[in-house]
């Protein structure tokens, strides 16, 4: 319907060829822009970024990441994107420039290396988003392409015949034609997965319908288009080759190696016991044992026999089991079901059959254990699969003699975020947390939701203190991250953590979840936003934190301030005039600390203005200022109150109380 | 099938040759060029084109501008515009919508959807 005959593959290239050809020879005028951008970044690095340069580096940066996106330099185009971001804050702290030196010389990298022609076409799988609502269709195609997928709306089924075949595709119902589509889809060899869209108002009917015609997921219409992704995702996941586990008992080597061959080709991991007695051990050990087999001429020990033990241990209540039988029979059958086997597999053994049930068995139980024990919101593990796991763990370093650690991560004064910006937005702040610290950590490792705004982290054979050094590098991570409320209020985060180690700070699991708890509390009460570890002693001021930040320009005062200060075991900087506060205590990269002991009177931007910039930053947020005022006029302190300052003191003022209030604002 | 003619308004020379290129060779249209709001308006009046592509943001005269004008002149009042811009962002959208624009692609776009997705947006059918 939109009158455009689809490309036959053989065009689509000959196109692209012309693309590319068009892009050889726009890649000089390209460079040359760049180098705008690098001559903008040097002045930056040396302050001496003017505004008419860096509007004009910015605009640079825009039509470059708009040409090299359309150009198929997808990595390149979003260097650029984020170079604009960058010109378009700037000045914004010191780390800026460099960040910006960093990317302009990244850019050139990939574009002077760019020798093998389009990155946008080899190893992207091909979406076809079929809507009869093109703007729809489209949000669909952005949030793909976001995704590193190649993607082609249409509103229109289009007529059977040659024309690229998608690896996955997006029907919606309301086209004409859909259900024929969906079928022709189905039929396609490897069958193409398909998330068919439904309206409610269609009813049961037509989801039966598309169910028949082979979709292989269906979802309401009304879904967003990141929910669509995820459906498409998971269609993709479901072509590919299973990834899963499979421990058999198996004695004799001709078994053992039929067992393998017909399994390890589907992408499975066999591990062979030969020795029941081995079994408990092997199951305990392995991550996930996602199918057991269990063959039927063990010495000693009937196969029924086994299951019917490995079944009656909670631990194992819900793992795929199957026997490998001599012979089907009725009595066999019923012996099997009644020792709690899922089924049975006759020998000799049918490849093809062992691995349509195994694989079968793995895929519904993955599923299941995925909905069970993830947390929907994150993503992450729930409590329920954090517990099982721990239990693991404890019993694996009891035998091999490795720690384990346990982390409590507690977001700091969340339910300012929820009562403030809502609970959408608090939702959001979560899901960013729990992607930074899955980031950070193996695979082998439990990110976990614990409840609320808690989140847990359990690792196996990793010593307390890299433990709490991935928790920190995430905590730093998160400390330069802004958040956007619904009006466009930019707020930050932060969290606190504990970490305890089993043996070391331990005796049992009960003993080092408490360990854990007791040492949040101390990130807690010493001024929360860092991670404290169990049995250390306090933990110290994260580098780049202060206690305290003097910004007075008074040498004497200064100094008096801060032997004061260090009698308490404070930390703390100076800063002796305006500009180099704003400079130093904003931005991106910028300095920390958790009280600002602000001189009303400064040279460069006075103590108001200075304030002014703290509130904008939002670095109020997390920072108390007491101003030093030097008349005690009501109108100086009315305006600093009214600006956001914690506090104020006039001078002259007594150091000891000054100190006092030094320690209220940070008890606070 | 019809040929069409789409005037094209960016200030962006790569996105222009790119952009003539694909609705030249995959679709089979004549293009039209322009490189500022002025120059567009000149020669939506003087041609007529059957679509226009518009991008947001251009120096000078930007493209929410260029749409007001279009839409106040008596002979490209009635020329479907789509525009074409970097943010996608939500707030920005709904601005744009609120302009009379009959879609919105986004760059970085992908040459070879160029024209279906033109032509979905202005509601093409043969």
């Amino acid at each position: 319907m939109t009158g455009l005959i689809p490309l036959s593959d053989e065009d689509e290239a000959q196109v692209r060829a012309l693309v590319e050809a068009t892009w050889q020879t726009r890649k000089g005028a390209v460079l040359d822009r760049l180098d705008t951008l690098a001559q903008a970044a040097r002045a930056a690095v040396d302050e001496q970024l003017d505004e008419p340069q860096r509007r004009h580096a910015e605009r640079e940066a825009h039509r470059l990441a708009g040409s090299l996106g359309t150009f198929g330099r997808q990595r390149a185009s979003q260097l650029a994107r984020e170079a604009e971001t960058l010109l378009t804050t700037m000045p914004a702290g010191a780390s800026a420039p460099s960040r910006l030196a960093a990317i302009v010389a990244d850019i050139r990298v990939l574009l002077v290396d760019d020798v093998t022609g389009s990155d946008a076409t080899d190893g992207h799988p091909l979406l076809h988003v079929r809507h009869a609502d093109p703007w729809a269709g489209t949000r669909i195609a952005e949030v793909a392409m976001s995704r590193g997928m190649r993607t082609r709306v249409s509103a229109d089924t289009p007529e059977a015949g040659p024309g690229s075949i998608p690896r996955v595709a997006v029907v919606d119902l309301d086209l004409p034609g859909a259900l024929e589509l969906l079928r022709r889809l189905a039929s396609e060899d490897p069958a193409v997965p398909t998330v068919a869209l439904v309206g409610v108002h269609h009813g049961l009917r037509r989801r039966l319908a598309a169910s028949e015609a082979g979709a292989t997921t269906i979802l309401p219409a009304e879904s967003t288009a990141e929910q669509i992704l995820v459906a498409v995702d998971a269609a993709l996941g479901r072509s590919e080759p299973v990834d899963g586990h499979v421990v058999a008992v198996l004695d004799t080597s001709v078994v053992q190696d039929e067992v393998r061959g017909a399994l390890e080709p589907a992408g499975l991991t066999v591990e062979v016991i030969s020795d029941a007695r081995e079994l408990e051990q092997a199951l305990e050990a392995t991550k996930v044992a996602d199918v057991l087999l269990i063959g039927s001429d063990l010495p000693e020990l009937a196969a029924s026999d086994l299951c019917r033990a490995v079944r009656s241990d909670p631990r194992w209540a819900a793992l795929p089991i199957a026997l490998l039988v001599p012979e089907v029979t009725h009595a066999v059958t019923r012996a099997a079901a009644l020792a709690g086997a899922d089924g049975v597999v006759a020998q000799p053994l049918d490849v093809i059959e062992l691995r349509a049930r195994t694989v079968g068995f793995i895929r519904r139980s993955q599923s299941l254990r995925a909905l069970a024990e993830t947390d929907r919101l994150t993503g992450l593990a729930n409590r329920r699969k954090l517990d099982a796991e721990l239990d693991r763990f404890v019993a694996l370093a009891d035998r091999l003699g490795q720690p384990l650690t346990l982390a409590l991560i507690d977001l700091d004064r969340f339910k300012r975020v929820n009562d403030r910006y809502g609970h959408i937005t608090g939702d959001l702040v979560l899901r960013r947390v729990a992607a930074l610290l899955r980031d950070r950590f193996r695979g082998e490792d439990l990110v976990a939701r614990w409840g609320g705004e808690e989140l847990a982290i359990a690792t196996f054979g990793m010593p307390r203190p890299a433990s709490v050094r991935r928790i920190t590098e995430a905590l730093d991570e998160l400390r330069d991250q802004r958040f956007d409320g619904p009006e466009g209020q930019s707020f930050k985060v932060t969290f606190s953590a504990g970490v305890a180690e089993y043996p070391e700070d331990a005796t049992d699991l009960a003993s080092l979840y408490q360990a854990a708890d007791a040492a949040l509390y101390r990130a807690k009460d010493t001024g929360r936003d860092r991670v404290a570890a169990a049995g250390a002693a306090p933990a110290n001021a994260t580098p780049g934190l202060f206690d305290v930040a003097i910004i007075e320009d008074d040498d004497i005062l200064a100094d008096l301030l801060r032997r004061s200060l260090d009698e308490q075991g404070l930390t703390h900087t100076t800063i002796t005039d305006g500009h180099r506060a704003i400079r130093r205590l904003t931005g991106p990269g910028r300095q920390r600390a958790r009280v600002v002991l602000l001189d009303i009177d400064l040279p460069g931007s006075d103590g108001l203005e200075v304030l002014d910039r703290l509130a904008a930053d939002a670095v109020l947020e997390e920072t108390r200022v007491i101003m030093l005022t030097a008349r005690a006029g009501d109108t100086d302190v009315i305006d600093t109150l009214s600006r956001g300052a914690f506090d104020h003191v006039p001078k002259p003022f007594s150091v000891p109380v000054l100190l006092q209030r030094v320690l209220g604002a940070l008890a606070a | 099938m019809t040929v069409r003619r789409v005037l094209l308004i960016d200030d962006d020379d790569d996105i222009r040759e790119i952009a003539e290129i694909t609705l030249t060779a995959v679709a089979g249209w004549e293009v039209l060029t322009a490189a500022s709001g002025e120059e567009g308006i000149e020669l939506a009046a003087a041609e007529q084109p059957d679509a226009i592509l518009l991008d947001v943001m251009m120096p000078g005269l930007d493209g929410p501008g260029t749409l007001t004008r279009l839409r106040a002149g008596p002979d490209t009042c009635g020329i479907p515009v789509v525009l074409l811009t970097a943010k996608a962002q939500t707030s920005d959208r709904h601005r744009l919508n609120g302009l009379g624009a009959q879609g919105l692609l986004t760059k970085p776009f992908d040459p070879l959807q160029l024209p279906a997705q033109l032509a979905a947006a202005v509601g093409w059918e043969e």
